[in-house]
């Protein structure tokens, strides 16, 4: 009776944004970024493919609660780089390769 | 393992085993576990597929009480081809999201007295002749119930896309059916292997399945017959414990696939590789609004210290 609805697992509430960005105050080029309504499937994978930006210093995702759909993103660049910068790298980077992967796969 | 995590992106290679319609089994090599488990969360989770949703009862005089009966339909697997052109029911224009209409739902019709042998999934008389239970044109179908005599069954089913995060229905694969390996190989230590004679390497080569290892006839070393064959299981004879080495290789996967039929499995793996681009870009075109204000804002930081 009291359980949340299956479906606020994965749509996301109106008025509210599937990307939030929050830059650190205490530390430079650090930023945590919030991503609704998605879980471990994002969170690793966007933390691996931060990994191999060297000039990410830090990066890793937790799932604050398990009844919080959301996941919250933090990296730590050198002065090289920005979070925002190395944040979009890794999607491009993830985006072609799987445009690879789809054009290599035949059956 | 290390050496793939330097890499500034990586080029996974597909080596395709077997294909039939509900199963593959594929080799990905260069790649790390964590984006082999991604893709098989995506598929267990986030594929889209068809299945009963709401089932209204007209007459129901077997032995098997409303509920039950609506449970067994629920998890009858729908082929599910049309997922990717459906809606789903709460985001339907044509009907504002009532989801009833024939964008966003498919009604099957029941209607069963008596017959001789089960009620089967062949018995569901759909209003869209390419969402049919997986099984139709199989001779048996799947059992839904059995009635006795003067026992009758009438029915209205509707069925929706969704996916396996909602509920396990919609899920394409079966419980177990989705699983992957490191395959092993072996590495031939060389140092000690030529300290054998080559009477003894013939010896030595005999005492293992044929064709697994054999003495090049030019240059007398013992070589691997067919590398990277995947050697997970295969027993070691103790005295070679130094001789050989059996290793897992960390950057390759042996992947199997096997679906409950909503979906043929290379369908499958191809749907989950749409969907998480899908995601990842639905996540950077967000990016952009806010792009100008914040980094201009870091600039300024950068330049105060
Ligand atoms: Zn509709």
């Amino acid at each position: 009776m009291n359980a949340p609805d299956r479906y606020e697992r994965f749509v996301v509430p109106e008025g509210t944004k599937k990307v939030s960005y929050e830059r650190d105050t205490k530390i430079m080029n650090a930023a945590a970024f919030t991503v609704e309504r998605e879980d471990h499937t994002i969170g690793n994978i966007l933390r691996m493919q931060l990994h191999r930006d060297p000039n990410v210093l830090f990066a890793g995702y937790k799932l604050p609660h398990p009844l919080q759909y959301k996941i919250l993103v933090r990296i730590h660049t050198t002065s090289q780089s920005s979070p925002m910068q190395a944040y979009n790298q890794a999607i491009n980077d993830l985006d072609r390769e799987l445009d690879h992967m789809k054009n290599a796969f035949e059956v | 393992m290390e050496r793939l995590l330097k890499l500034n992106r990586l080029m996974p290679r597909w080596k395709v085993l077997e294909s039939r319609s509900r199963f593959l089994m594929f080799v990905l090599e260069g790649t790390t576990e964590s984006f082999v488990r991604v893709l098989l969360r995506i598929m267990t989770e986030e594929v889209p597929t068809i299945a009963i949703h709401e089932v209204v009862i007209e007459t129901n005089s077997s032995f098997l009480s409303d509920s039950f009966l609506a449970q067994r339909l629920r998890f009858i697997p729908l082929t599910s081809d049309l997922a990717n052109l459906m809606y789903y029911s709460t985001e339907c224009p044509n009907c504002n999201g009532r989801g009833y209409c024939h964008l966003c739902s498919v009604e099957f019709r029941l209607s069963a007295k008596c017959v001789a042998g089960d009620v089967t999934s062949k018995d569901l008389v759909t209003s869209n002749p390419s969402v049919l239970p997986f099984d139709f044109f199989d001779p048996t179908g799947t059992a839904i119930v059995k009635l006795k005599p003067g026992e009758e069954l009438t029915l209205k089913a509707i069925a929706r896309k969704g996916i396996g995060k909602d509920h396990i229905k919609w899920s394409p694969l079966a419980a177990t059916s989705a699983k992957y390996f490191c395959p092993s190989d072996i590495r031939i230590n060389e140092e000690l292997m030529e300290t054998l004679t080559l009477e003894q390497k013939k010896q030595w080569v005999a005492s293992y399945p044929t064709d697994l290892f054999q003495v090049d006839p030019q240059t007398q070393k013992v070589v691997l017959c067919r590398p990277g064959n995947g050697y997970h299981n295969m027993p070691l004879n103790p005295e070679a414990r130094g001789v050989i080495e059996v290793f897992e290789k960390k950057d390759t996967f042996v992947f199997t696939v096997e679906t409950t039929g909503a979906l043929k499995a290379s369908q499958l793996l191809m749907n989950a590789l749409a969907i998480l681009k899908r995601k990842l870009l639905s996540f950077r075109v967000l990016e952009d609004h806010f792009l100008d204000h914040d980094l201009a804002g870091i600039d300024k930081l950068d330049s105060e210290n």
